[in-house]
């Protein structure tokens, strides 16, 4: 049990198609324009919200749906409050300005 | 074949299916969507070029290496994913360099302040992700789906950052 273990040339392959199909949905889902991360921060149209949150939650209930049966293994990053909070400050004010 | 082509997805099958490559992302690869991770690297490599000595004596360089790795890929691939999609729903992807309308309005229509703000924002978002260990992929997708305390103090920092910038800036338009 446990995760699959695919490792050399075929991981880094497998790495590339999941990238294909991240930007691939991304795109659909509209949220790499510019127009939509502005106006996620101005709160003017919802539309990265509501990917974020549909990503969010699908995933929350698939990934721990897989490690119940003990398919996956979970990555939670340490806590680091100040780090995390000064981080997110920074990243959020680079976000609005560069707009992707 | 006409659900490819269109030009958008609706937010809930967008979320749905970026729900879904999370989970096969933990089940194939032992590990989750993230992108920021890579920058490191790719600067590792560049200053590798110039000043290998430095990039070895270097403790956070040591831990992440400067190696092309399943994330290395992954970041590759998200751009021509993006491409397929947007060339999926249209004759040609136009990389005209137009300036988007809301940045227009704003900022006007100088190509150079432009570049100078968006550079400076890369910087901060690039420093702002190491600085909290993750971006809106690694920590607000994947560490949000895994309820980790670090990624939703990061979400709701980044959140409240972007707004107060936001309103600061575009208050007048």
């Amino acid at each position: 049990m446990g995760p699959l273990e695919i490792t050399g040339t075929a991981r880094l392959f497998l790495g590339l198609v999941t990238g294909i199909l991240f930007g691939f949905i991304l795109q659909k889902g509209q949220v790499t324009k510019y127009q939509k991360i502005v106006s996620f921060f101005r709160w003017s149209d919802l539309t990265v919200q509501k990917v974020m949150f549909a990503g969010i939650l699908s995933g929350m209930v698939g990934v721990y749906a897989l490690h119940e049966f003990g398919l996956v293994n979970l990555h939670i990053k340490p806590t680091l409050l100040v780090a995390n909070i000064a981080g997110g400050l920074i990243f959020g004010a680079g976000m609005l300005l560069l707009g992707f | 074949m006409n659900w490819l082509k269109r030009e958008e997805w609706p937010w809930w099958q967008a979320g749905l299916l970026l729900g879904l490559l999370n989970m096969a992302a933990f089940y194939t690869a032992d590990y989750y969507l993230s992108v920021s991770t890579t920058f490191s690297r790719a600067a590792a490599m560049l200053v590798g070029l110039v000043a290998p000595e430095h990039v070895a004596a270097n403790a956070y360089w040591q831990k992440v290496k400067p190696i092309v790795d399943w994330q290395f890929m992954l970041v590759l691939g998200i751009p021509i994913g993006a491409y397929l999609a947007a060339r999926l729903s249209q004759k040609a992807v136009a990389f005209s360099g137009s300036l988007p309308e809301m940045w227009v309005n704003r900022f006007g229509t100088s190509q150079g302040r432009r570049w100078t703000l968006g550079i400076l924002g890369g910087i901060l978002v690039g420093f702002g992700a190491r600085l909290a260990d993750g971006c809106t992929s690694g920590h607000a997708l994947s560490g949000g789906l895994q309820l980790a305390v670090s990624s939703w103090i990061f979400l709701a920092a980044m959140m409240v950052s972007g707004t107060i910038m936001a309103f600061l800036i575009f208050r007048r338009v």
